[in-house]
């Protein structure tokens, strides 16, 4: 258990695993190891799996910050600085800023050792994974469908497991491809993949934005959308997936060649439709991509770290 | 700064007997001083123009209320654009304390090529005394060429410099109507200190010069007004794939206490 109820058992954040700790009145950490079900094409936590990790960290720091009022995901952006390889991975995150309606939160996610500590790259110095933001919008008067009230003293420290995944997330969602091409990938809504307000979690929608990326992106490229990488999500939620089968509608923005080699990234845009609402659009997407083999190409072209602010 | 941009923009309201908020269109040339190094419109300057659009857009969806900008993001697919850029805009949702926009960008000049997709957010206020009657639908037209418009760096009042720290000075013609540092400025620092910052970064190789660094992906996160000035960015470089440079891009009003304006990233390329 985590917050009160939530998430219940035989939930995916379960299986998934998560360990949590809170910092301070404004910094919270959150932790999942890196394995072979949560992990695509070059190795590493898939984009949306990081999606969902700054989602948990972010919302069990603003559940803090935000008592007794409770809140929802309004937009998460993530991008990838280099592959998620772990063994464990950390998002690091931090308030940035809470105003009366919104709350934005930042987070540094980084690769970490079985004992805590950063890898490092070659030269010794520190590489984030990845960096991403999120919006929270606040809803005044708490979670209105919890079974149980939060408690008041919340630990500073909680794990959330389960049984642990023994195939791909994507298959144990129920995710399916349905076009490659057009980038159709269709989610059944269970109480399996919900969030606290009982409508399907943020990180979730997340992944299944950037599954249908990759596939309409590799289609493009001509080749499978298991090889290529998404690298970037723009997130922004728009209504509750509550009913389902939540559908994607996913348009190819551009796709750029490389040496010559064909079509070796891009990007697209994915809608996110609640199929059983009338087709209503729950959630859009902004996503890039590109081949597994550019993505974990050497970055000894980074060099030193130039920095205003720590 | 309307003059500077010379967009124009026009309501497309819903078809007879159909429900729903308009849409909206705008339509930019990309004159010279608004080419970046990747030849055509900068996106700092582009993201100004999307504000611009989606704001009123979003305005008009909460009449007699109005609206103030507090998230961009942009995804951009091209940089040597010919011009003019033709922007449309929708609402995706009107909620009771925030609006949010879906916004394209196509180049005229290549065909109606898409070159950038964008959402933006706004916070629902009230508009005080601003004067907010319209005729409807609404139309804004471009306005005349100014001859020897300055470069960006100056009609901004950005300092020149080099590194991970680029200063604005808070100018009277770079507040909006409500009096604060206009989100298109803020956009504009961003894009500027951003290629400054990643220019400056050390690599094994020769480093690019800022002169060959294009802003391209961004993400802005307006968090309060600016209002006193000076406005600093300090930008963190935190690598990426290859070719792709992320630079984190802090705004503070140090002129007020040095409180954080806009937080985001922008996406450099060498080009």
């Amino acid at each position: 258990m985590a917050l009160g109820a939530y998430p219940p058992p035989g939930h995916f954040l379960g299986d998934v695993g998560f360990d949590t700790e809170v910092l301070s009145d404004t910094r919270a950490v959150a932790r999942t190891r890196v394995t072979p079900f949560v992990s695509g094409a070059d190795g590493g936590a898939r984009a949306g799996v990081l999606a969902t990790l700054v989602d948990v960290v972010g919302g069990l720091l603003g559940v803090r910050i935000l008592r007794p009022d409770w809140m929802a995901t309004a937009d998460l952006t993530l991008q990838l600085l280099r592959p998620a390889v772990g063994p464990v991975v950390e998002a690091r995150a931090e308030l940035v800023r809470r105003g009366r309606t919104t709350m934005v939160i930042e987070a540094l996610v980084v690769n970490v050792d079985e004992d805590g500590s950063d890898v490092v790259r070659t030269d010794g110095e520190p590489a984030p994974a990845a960096w991403s933001t999120l919006t929270f919008a606040v809803l005044p008067g708490g979670n209105r469908t919890a079974t149980e009230p939060l408690p008041f003293d919340l630990p500073p420290k909680m794990t959330i497991s389960g049984s642990d995944l023994d195939r791909p997330l994507v298959d144990t969602l129920g995710m399916t491809v349905e076009d490659a091409a057009t980038g159709r990938v269709s989610l059944p809504v269970h109480p399996y993949l919900h969030n606290s307000i009982e409508a399907v979690q943020g990180g979730v929608m997340a992944l299944l934005g950037e599954v249908a990326a990759a596939e309409a992106l590799g289609a493009a490229a001509g080749r499978p959308g298991a090889s290529m990488v998404v690298t970037d999500l723009q997130v922004t939620y728009l209504t509750l997936g509550r009913l389902g089968p939540i559908v994607t509608r996913t348009t190819v923005l551009d796709t750029e060649e490389a040496d010559g080699a064909g079509a070796t990234s891009g990007s697209a845009v994915v809608q996110l439709i609640d199929s059983g609402a009338e087709d209503r659009l729950t959630t859009v997407i902004n996503a890039r991509g590109m081949a597994a083999e550019s993505f974990v190409a050497d970055r000894g072209a980074c060099g030193t770290t130039v920095a205003a602010e720590p | 700064m309307s003059d500077y941009f010379r967009l124009e923009r026009w309501e497309v309201p819903p078809p007879d007997g159909a429900e729903g908020f308009s849409e909206f269109a705008g339509r930019m040339p990309v004159d010279d001083h608004h080419r970046g190094a990747g030849g055509g419109l900068r996106t700092g300057a582009l993201l100004t123009n999307l504000d611009s659009v989606g704001g009123f857009l979003s305005g008009l969806s909460v009449l007699p209320r109005w609206i103030v900008t507090t998230s961009l993001m942009v995804t951009v697919t091209r940089l040597d654009h010919r011009g003019p850029l033709r922007v449309r805009g929708r609402v995706l949702r009107r909620g009771r304390n925030s609006v949010v926009a879906g916004l394209d960008v196509v180049d005229e000049g290549r065909g109606d090529g898409l070159v950038a997709a964008s959402t933006a957010t706004f916070a629902v206020l009230d508009p005080g005394g601003m004067n907010l009657e319209f005729d409807r639908p609404a139309v804004v037209p471009m306005p005349p060429p100014t001859p020897e418009a300055p470069p960006a760096e100056a009609f901004f009042c950005i300092e020149p410099g080099t590194g991970a720290t680029t200063r604005l000075r808070l100018a009277d013609h770079l507040r909006n109507p409500w009096g604060i540092l206009h989100g298109g400025s803020v956009a504009v620092l961003a894009d500027v200190a951003a290629c400054r910052a990643a220019a400056a970064l050390r690599g094994p190789g020769p480093s690019p010069t800022v002169e060959r660094m294009a802003a391209a992906d961004t993400v802005l996160h307006y968090l309060r007004p600016g209002r006193v000035g000076p406005v600093e960015a300090r930008c963190r470089v935190l690598g990426g794939p290859p070719g792709r440079t992320l630079v984190r891009v802090a705004i503070h009003d140090v002129g007020a206490d040095d409180r954080l304006v806009a937080l985001g990233s922008v996406v450099v390329l060498a080009v």
